[in-house]
């Protein structure tokens, strides 16, 4: 960071629109959503100003108070609050504050200017406040606060012009202001304190003549049937099964599509490239392997859709509401829903969302468990096996069977999660009671742009996954299972006598009590580093194992035909529970501070796919035998 | 600790005996239970449950745990011991529907 | 010949761009301190990634301050 160069932090409550705001400043595209608690680090950024004017911004976890009570609020107080060694406060705090719930808000805002900062509110969220009937003029507000007032709309594209003008118009003065402020200790926090810095925000409401908010708004009139104990839970399990049942039926089309365009490219370099080494790499190595991962986009875009509409509309935080009582069961705090609920798209953002959890055992269980949760990198396993040996049969109401095999699937990752804390929860010896705390936010319908953004960029990580991990390994693989070439006397496929074929027929006796043969074996290997690239794996392998015709991108069929019911069953009980991939060991490492925690869960998952695949092995067994 | 379902002529109540969709007026704040941390109702008033605030309960959960309460113009959900922790006032009788 | 040189070349890529991906930064800087003589300074920041060194002067240095990014 250039010295010359000032810094601006973005600070507020959760769920203001600090990084919808963040976002327009500095063109990033920082993940936004309607619930609190969705930035848990500080994000840095860029801006510059029409006139010329560079300057660094800051992104914070929202806070609702300056005495941090969870690790992501220490984040914003610790900074602010000059804490940290090394680092330099910022020079001016951008306070953002939801025009719409000014009382809460502004509350923040008196204690941060009792700080001694220098300061500008942004109210965020105008033009909601304005259709509500409960706008402020920000020329009043910044009279009665005696702090300057700009008014943005943290969703429209021109919605933080006013502030970059103000930063532009005063921003220099006030960096000479700054030079020796040294940040005063807040108050102690206590309730007295608190009603204290109320009392002065009901001051401020007074003199600018605040409207009070309407009783009853749309919101509370849905929350009435979203959050009734009865209809609630119903429409949440509707909704949860319905997203698994479009996940798979309209993905098909697509799926279909691009597995004949993988397909297409084989035949095409078939067609082009002579019978040797170089023709077995591309078509065996990377259209086999990376080609069939490719298959799966349709997939994960649809899965993402449905998660990011739910998260924009501010649906998630009710969820954890109806479910709430389902976590206190088994010992979790409601704060731990929204990490185990990310964990669905992946465990990374997941184990980092807990964050948000005050306490510390909590926050453990629930990274422990997060890794339960079924990613997005188990769909193409899923799917591929669901594919190829669930038919593909209508069951009464248009219910698919497909569908429901993957909602039953996702089903038993949740159950198992609830399950180990439950176990934990002894593990962990007496708690106090958790409490929950958690603001629901106004509803809102999903803006198109986001969801377009966040599609956009879910694709471009698997893309960029896809191109640079999974090939990278899948040609790895495709090296190790050609060499050495066999001796010419050697009948059978050539991989048999590979490295690869070797370490598959070895690891064969460890999993053949589950019901593996040695090309899941090996394919389970590099399926540590992510999971789907055990499906990238299975199609090198097989392409390769198959003697004469080419199969690339038609992977389905060939398991069907390969497997029996009972293994393919055993496999879909292995990967509920698979080890899973490095990253998400790392991340548990960084987490928790430690290599205790990973390994346990490691070796805990490892302990459980391989019981659980086995009973599902031996089980399907005995039923298909006896039936 | 106040005795439930005895005489309650000022009406107060905690939080959590407030009936869906009734008004109340926050007196104060207490722990209940040596079993909740001590920080709790700082951290309440952080969120804004101070006294002299209005309040409204929107929802129950089933077997009434979580609740989901009207707070100026934000909605939180507090869990059942967190809402003891709460006294309040009745102000009006539940309404019902729009007003 | 020219297939065998392809495959190797490819191969050879594959697992630097494995390695780079599965390794964490620490073992990655160690990796690129001793691949540093052997290859051109681009395939070092690559390798090692901007943030993690500073290719100037071909030096690998180590990554300064844990920045939370």
């Amino acid at each position: 960071m250039s010295p010359l160069e000032p810094c601006i932090a973005l600070v507020g409550n959760p769920n203001c629109g600090k990084t919808a705001l963040f976002n327009l400043l500095t063109g990033s595209r920082q993940k936004i959503a309607n619930y609190a608690g969705v930035t848990v680090e500080r994000k840095e950024g860029r801006l510059t100003s029409p006139a010329g004017r560079r300057m660094q911004v800051l992104d914070l976890p929202g806070a609702y108070s300056l005495h941090p009570r969870t690790p992501d609020e220490a984040v914003t107080c610790d900074y602010i609050l000059g804490r940290l060694p090394g680092e330099v406060p910022p020079d001016l705090i951008v306070a953002v504050v939801d025009a719409t719930n000014l009382s809460r808000h502004l509350r923040l805002v008196v204690a941060l200017k009792r700080v001694g900062y220098p300061l500008v509110v942004a109210l965020n969220m105008s033009d909601l406040a304005r259709r509500r009937g409960v706008a402020v003029e920000p020329a009043a507000l910044a009279e009665a606060l005696g702090v300057p007032v700009v008014s943005t709309v943290g969703v429209r594209r021109d919605g933080a012009a006013s502030l970059v003008e103000w930063l532009d118009a005063h921003f220099s003065i006030v960096r000479v202001a700054v030079e020796h402020v040294e940040p005063a200790e807040p108050d102690r926090g206590d309730v007295a304190a608190t009603a204290n810095d109320q009392r002065e925000v009901e001051r401020v409401l007074a003199a600018v003549g605040r409207l009070d908010p309407p009783i009853d708004t749309p919101s509370d009139r849905i929350d009435g049937i979203v959050l009734h104990p009865v209809f609630g839970p119903l429409i949440l399990a509707v909704t949860l099964f319905l997203m698994f049942q479009a996940v798979f039926a309209g993905a098909r089309p697509f799926m279909e599509a691009l597995t004949a365009l993988v397909a297409m490219v084989a035949g095409w370099i078939n067609a082009s490239i002579a019978p040797g080494l170089l023709r077995s790499l591309f078509v065996d190595g990377i259209l086999a392997g990376a080609g069939s991962v490719v298959v799966f986009l349709p997939q994960i875009v649809l899965l993402f859709a449905f998660i990011l509409v739910l998260e924009d509309s501010g649906y998630l935080p009710r969820a954890a509401f109806l479910l709430d009582r389902l976590m206190g069961g088994v010992g979790l705090s409601g704060r731990s829903f929204i990490p185990l609920l990310s964990s669905f798209a992946c465990a990374i953002p997941g184990i980092m969302a807990t964050r948000t959890i005050p306490n510390p055992r909590d926050r453990l269980v629930t990274i422990l468990i997060a890794p339960l949760m079924t990613c997005s990198a188990r769909l193409p396993v899923y799917t591929l096996l669901i594919g190829a040996f669930i038919p593909n049969r209508t069951l009464a109401l248009g219910v698919g069977l497909q569908g429901l095999v993957l909602f039953v699937l996702y089903a038993v990752g949740l159950l198992s999660a609830f399950v180990a804390a439950f176990c934990l929860q002894f593990a962990t010896g007496k708690r106090t009671l958790q409490p929950l705390q958690m603001e629901l936010p106004s509803y809102h319908w999903p803006s198109l742009r986001n969801l377009g953004i966040g599609l956009w960029q879910r694709i471009e990580v698997f893309v960029r996954r896809v191109g640079t991990t999974i090939l990278a390994l899948m040609i790895l693989l495709w090296f190790l299972s050609s060499v050495p070439a066999p001796p010419p006397g050697f009948t059978g496929p050539a991989i048999e006598w590979s490295l690869a074929g070797r370490l598959g027929s070895f690891l064969a006796h460890v999993f053949a009590p589950i019901g593996f043969n040695w090309e899941i074996s090996i394919a389970l290997v590099p399926g540590m580093a992510a999971r789907e690239v055990a499906v990238g794996a299975l199609g090198t392998v097989y392409s390769l194992a198959a003697t004469g015709q080419d199969v690339a991108g038609a992977l389905t069929p060939i398991v069907a035909q390969a497997w029996s019911l009972p293994t393919a069953l055993s496999l879909l009980a292995w990967y509920v529970y698979a080890p899973q991939c490095l990253s998400t060991l790392a991340v548990i490492r960084r987490e928790t501070g430690g290599w205790r925690h990973p390994l346990l869960v490691a070796g805990a998952m490892f302990l459980a796919a391989y019981i659980a695949a086995g009973v599902t092995y031996h089980v399907a067994r005995w039923w298909l035998g006896a039936g | 600790m106040e005795a439930p379902s005895t005489l309650r002529p000022a009406a107060r109540l905690t939080l959590t005996e407030l009936p869906l969709l009734g008004e109340g007026l926050i007196l104060g704040l207490s722990v209940q239970s040596d079993r909740v941390s001590a920080d709790l109702p700082e951290r309440l008033a952080e969120l804004g449950f101070l006294p002299g605030a209005r309040v409204r309960v929107l929802a129950r959960a089933l077997f009434g745990d979580p609740i989901a309460v009207r707070l100026g113009s934000g909605t939180f959900a507090l869990r059942r011991f967190e809402a003891d922790c709460i006294t309040v006032q009745v102000l009006a009788p539940p309404v019902c529907g729009a007003t | 010949m020219l297939q065998r040189l392809i495959v190797t070349l490819v191969v050879v890529v594959a697992l630097m761009q494995a390695l780079r991906s599965l390794l964490p930064l620490r073992a990655r800087v160690a990796v690129a301190r001793w691949l540093q003589p052997r290859l051109p300074d681009r395939v070092i920041v690559w390798f090692a990634g901007q943030s993690a060194c500073e290719a100037c002067g071909g030096r690998v240095k180590p990554p300064s301050g844990q920045r939370t990014e």
